[in-house]
């Protein structure tokens, strides 16, 4: 299957965070064509160690988060319209006049909006003043819709010009993705490496799952792969990236500078194209939690730029996923011993 | 009705790009309909035309979707731009897809919650923050795509929701336009005249053109109105009738005429006041030519921009009271 189809596929799956068992489900089927074993935390992230003969190189591990941002129903108005808390991080601009789903007993369509005020002081808005109309009375919408149930941007994928892909989850799906990209590659050239593979859990909201996952399964070295912030409008240039220009690697207080470096050499050596993402303190993802497990990890971030990330439309180009698996996938190999 | 609610849906008409439509709408029209396209290329329809002495009664629908306009190509290839019709909060357009005519996507693109400042997350965003970014690297690349000054449509996105419930960018108007092309087709011989106003939403005076050339001696205007903008949410199962809207105070006599109707076709009409919303088409007409006299039907309906939504029981009910009050106006005494 191609890239595109394969990251389609998993960006269809609704999953957000503290709920991942329907992502969770769809990885353990992708595992089983790889020879080792499957654990499952207590928090849903997914744990799959390789099977291998040799155990001298370092316990290497690969992470991507597999939760997305969401909201969840805490309220329903006299009108029969939602009102809702976020999971995750959302700017609640972004969410008016958006179309969503609402996981209630069934399926229902909604349509984000704000009521407006006579007064000036409209222009500010809260997550809080956002309503989601789903067409129900109240009494409708109570039977049919708890409070509780989760609320996610609708699946809705755009092919733009020079391979660009525009749908919802980018974040970290296509991280997830690109994992399992390394993995079909390990299979096809038989290398034989001490590797086990986090999908973790949660990482919208808790970060949880890469706690405990790490904990129970502490690698050596470890590489986080998450999405970062592709140029865009009124943003500064020399912070972020640039779509299409290959991954993002990490240089931070909090990442281990000789992994940085050795990253960075191997992309030059493969000639895979790639960047420089400077951050002078946590770097905001999993590998912020990844690096202190137990006495510390020796850890490295590949992220791989998007625009608009946490809205619908994220963004990317299908071949930044290609080369970010080319990158680690090399990186690897280079603890063959 | 769905089919052709659902086919106007399907064609893009952002304001002052009218074509498309007005030729989908044309091959739908039964052919004893006599058409004429105005200069600004708003659709007149003759349904039953009578000799020209004969007083003419018009019934008005707007063609126009919101659209977006592209004021500047960017080195990197993003487009920059500007709403066209009555988009004012610009944050309602993140996440929306736009297209030129389905040759070209583009999305709409905004600074990551993650990088904006305290000041940039608690304030809306301003157009001029936005870009449209539909893949293209340069500028030259984006150049043999678009130009300066093209319009761009948001892409369309008809779904029925549920039984009594459809889904669709602007369908409002559309709906309206529905109920005229239903009534134009149908086999009844009153005669009146279809106006499907072209370019409302860019310039609200369009109306101004086709009023003068079928010289009507009633007008009856029909809109849709957001009831989420006003907050009346118990009107949603009703079918409006302005007594009054800004600066136009519209027939007294119709409208009584216009309740009677409603009553025998027991449908749930509402009288109202609306002093904040205007109705350009009618103020148009009604000083066109030596004086027109007007009423509105307005239908209630959900927009969350660009998205809308609207009651499938309000476009028959609209249907049905603007047929039975064409057929009962057929008898009535204009010089009155």
């Amino acid at each position: 299957m191609k890239t595109k189809e394969k990251l389609l596929d998993l960006c269809k799956i609704n999953s957000i965070s503290g709920d991942e068992k329907n992502i969770v489900n769809q990885l353990e089927k992708e595992l089983e064509n790889y020879s080792g074993k499957i654990i499952k935390t207590q928090l849903n992230s997914i744990i799959f160690k390789f099977n291998t003969s040799k155990t001298k190189s370092p316990k290497i591990a690969l992470e991507a988060h597999i939760d997305t941002i969401g909201f969840i129903v805490n309220n329903i108005t006299e009108e029969g319209f939602l009102k809702i808390s976020n999971l995750g991080g959302i700017d609640p601009k972004v969410l008016i006049s958006q179309e969503v789903i609402v996981l209630g007993k069934e399926n229902f369509v909604g349509f984000v909006f704000k009521e407006e005020n006579d007064e000036a002081s409209e222009e500010k808005i809260k997550l809080e003043d956002l309503l989601v109309d789903v067409n129900l009375t109240k009494e409708e919408a109570e039977k049919n819709i708890p409070i509780g149930s989760q609320i996610l941007f609708k699946f809705n994928p755009i092919d733009l010009k020079n391979n660009q892909l525009s749908v919802r989850f980018l974040d970290n799906r296509s991280s997830v993705l690109a994992i399992l990209l390394i993995l079909e590659k390990i299979k096809k050239e038989n290398l034989d490496v001490n590797l086990t593979v986090i999908f973790s859990s949660q990482e919208e909201t808790t970060q949880g799952g890469i706690k405990t996952a790490a904990y129970l399964n502490k690698p050596d070295v470890a590489v986080s792969v998450d999405v970062s912030f592709a140029k865009s409008l009124n943003c500064k240039e020399e912070l972020i990236g640039e779509i299409g220009a290959g991954p993002l690697i990490g240089i931070s207080p909090i990442l281990d500078r000789n992994l940085s470096l050795k990253l960075i050499e191997i992309a030059e050596k493969n000639k895979i194209p790639h960047q420089l993402e400077i951050m002078n303190g946590p770097t905001r993802t999993n590998a912020d939690e990844l690096v202190t497990t137990k006495d510390g990890v020796l850890t490295s971030l590949v992220s791989i730029p998007i625009k608009n990330m946490h809205t619908p439309t994220e963004l990317l180009e299908i071949k930044d996923i290609e080369n970010t698996a080319n990158l680690i996938y090399n990186f690897i190999c280079s603890f063959k011993k | 009705m769905e089919k052709i609610l659902k086919k106007l849906c399907s064609v893009n008409s952002p304001s002052s790009s009218e074509e498309e439509i007005v030729k989908e709408i044309v091959k739908m029209l039964p052919k004893s309909c006599k058409t004429h396209i105005d200069n600004l290329g708003n659709l007149i329809v003759f349904k039953n035309p009578k000799n020209e002495e004969e007083k003419k009664v018009v019934v008005t629908a707007n063609l126009d979707e919101d659209g977006l306009m592209v004021t500047k190509i960017n080195e990197d290839g993003s487009l920059n731009f500007q709403p066209l019709g009555n988009l004012k909060n610009s944050n309602c357009l993140i996440g929306s897809v736009v297209s030129l005519n389905n040759k070209l996507d583009g999305i709409i693109v905004t600074k990551p919650v993650h990088l904006q400042t305290t000041e940039e997350r608690e304030n809306l965003t301003k157009f001029e923050d936005l870009l449209i970014e539909t893949g293209c690297k340069t500028k030259k690349e984006a150049e043999t795509f678009i130009k300066l000054g093209d319009i761009l449509n948001f892409k369309n996105n008809f779904k029925k929701i549920n039984e009594n419930c459809y889904k669709s960018n602007f369908i409002g108007d559309m709906a309206c336009c529905s109920v005229l092309i239903k009534l134009l087709q149908n086999e009844t011989n009153f005669s009146f005249t279809a106006v499907f106003i072209a370019k409302e939403k860019a310039i609200s005076n369009s109306s101004k053109t086709a009023a003068y050339f079928v010289k009507p001696a009633l007008a009856i205007t029909l809109k849709p109105f957001n009831i989420i903008k006003n907050k009346d949410y118990k009107l949603e199962n009703k079918i409006l009738a302005p007594i009054y809207e800004e600066k136009l105070k519209h027939n007294e006599e119709l409208l009584n005429l216009l309740e009677e109707t409603a009553k025998e076709n027991k449908i749930s009409l509402e009288k109202l006041v609306l002093k904040n919303s205007s109705n350009e088409t009618a103020l148009n007409i009604a000083s066109s030519c030596n004086g027109v006299k007007t009423i509105s039907l307005h239908i209630p309906y959900k927009k969350y921009h660009p998205n809308a939504t609207i009651k499938k029981e309000n476009i028959l009910n609209m249907f049905t009271l603007t047929k039975a009050f064409l057929e009962k106006i057929n008898n009535f005494n204009f010089n009155s």
